[in-house]
């Protein structure tokens, strides 16, 4: 085999690398952008409800307790 | 020495001149009003880039001058619809000084050229990815990712080499010590400028 044939073989494998993880990448930014979106709502949810965390700013309100811990 | 030798230095030197050439050039048009430590930074650094681009030419003239127009015509890419002095868009002049280097050296010469100064530049752009992002100029391996750019890199330097081996390694040679030399000297001359200043 020559050395342009495995400077060809070399381009062409390369080429398909290229393609096939550019646009692998692309699929699995979009997707998780997708599967993201789903997901916080749900967890914002589950953080006001569980932890008292605002959904907005995402503070925590004093325990009740706090005036009592400080002394 | 054998001439097989001999004319491998001499390409060598005039590839060197011409890295040199270009790198000043690029340096002076992106920081023209900042005064750095480093030569090719400084105001009147294209007086030597003529200078280094005269020297290379005149070891051999296609491979300097038809690197230099490769160079040219990519960095103009980089603003495809920005107008230039010329009055014409930026691929418009890619296009004239690519096509003026294929009539004038052969469009085998200026390919490979080409491709090999696109991959200089996309290795410029891995290696400069945070500089470029704190100074906001265009970088594609932020734009469409490292993998991405690393890979086409390696697609155009194999290209390259199909065309003209010698030409493609000692280019890319010439680039890296280039580089180490103006990192090497920029550093110093940073160092000795903060010196003073304290």
């Amino acid at each position: 085999m020559t050395f342009d044939a495995v400077i060809q073989i070399l381009i062409i494998l390369l080429t398909a690398v290229l393609a096939g993880y550019a646009a692998g990448r692309r699929a699995g930014l979009r997707e998780g952008c997708r599967a993201g979106l789903a997901e916080a709502p749900l967890q914002l949810k589950e953080n006001a409800l569980l932890k008292g965390e605002c959904p907005i700013c995402g503070t925590c309100p004093p325990p009740a307790n706090a005036h009592l811990v400080s002394e | 020495m054998s001439p097989v030798i001999f004319e491998l230095w001499k390409d060598a030197f005039s590839l060197l001149l011409t890295g040199a050439a270009i790198k000043t050039m690029d340096d002076s048009l992106d920081a023209p009003s900042a005064p750095s430590a480093c030569l090719t930074e400084q105001p009147g650094a294209l007086a030597y880039a003529l200078l280094f681009l005269a020297g290379g030419a005149g070891l051999n003239a296609a491979l300097a001058i038809s690197l230099f127009f490769a160079a040219y015509a990519i960095g103009m890419a980089y603003d495809l619809t920005e107008k230039m002095p010329s009055g014409l868009y930026g691929y418009q002049e890619s296009l004239l000084v690519a096509g003026v280097g294929a009539a004038l050296f052969g469009w085998a010469e200026m390919l490979g050229s080409l491709l090999v100064i696109a991959c200089i530049q996309l290795l410029d752009d891995l290696r400069d990815q945070t500089e470029d992002r704190l100074s906001g100029q265009k970088n594609l391996a932020r734009r469409y990712g490292q993998v991405e750019i690393a890979l086409l890199g390696t697609i155009l330097l194999l290209a390259a080499a199909r065309l003209a081996l010698v030409k493609a390694v000692l280019t890319i040679l010439a680039s890296l010590v280039i580089t180490a030399l103006v990192d090497h000297y920029g550093r110093r001359g940073e160092e000795r400028r903060l010196d003073y200043d304290l």
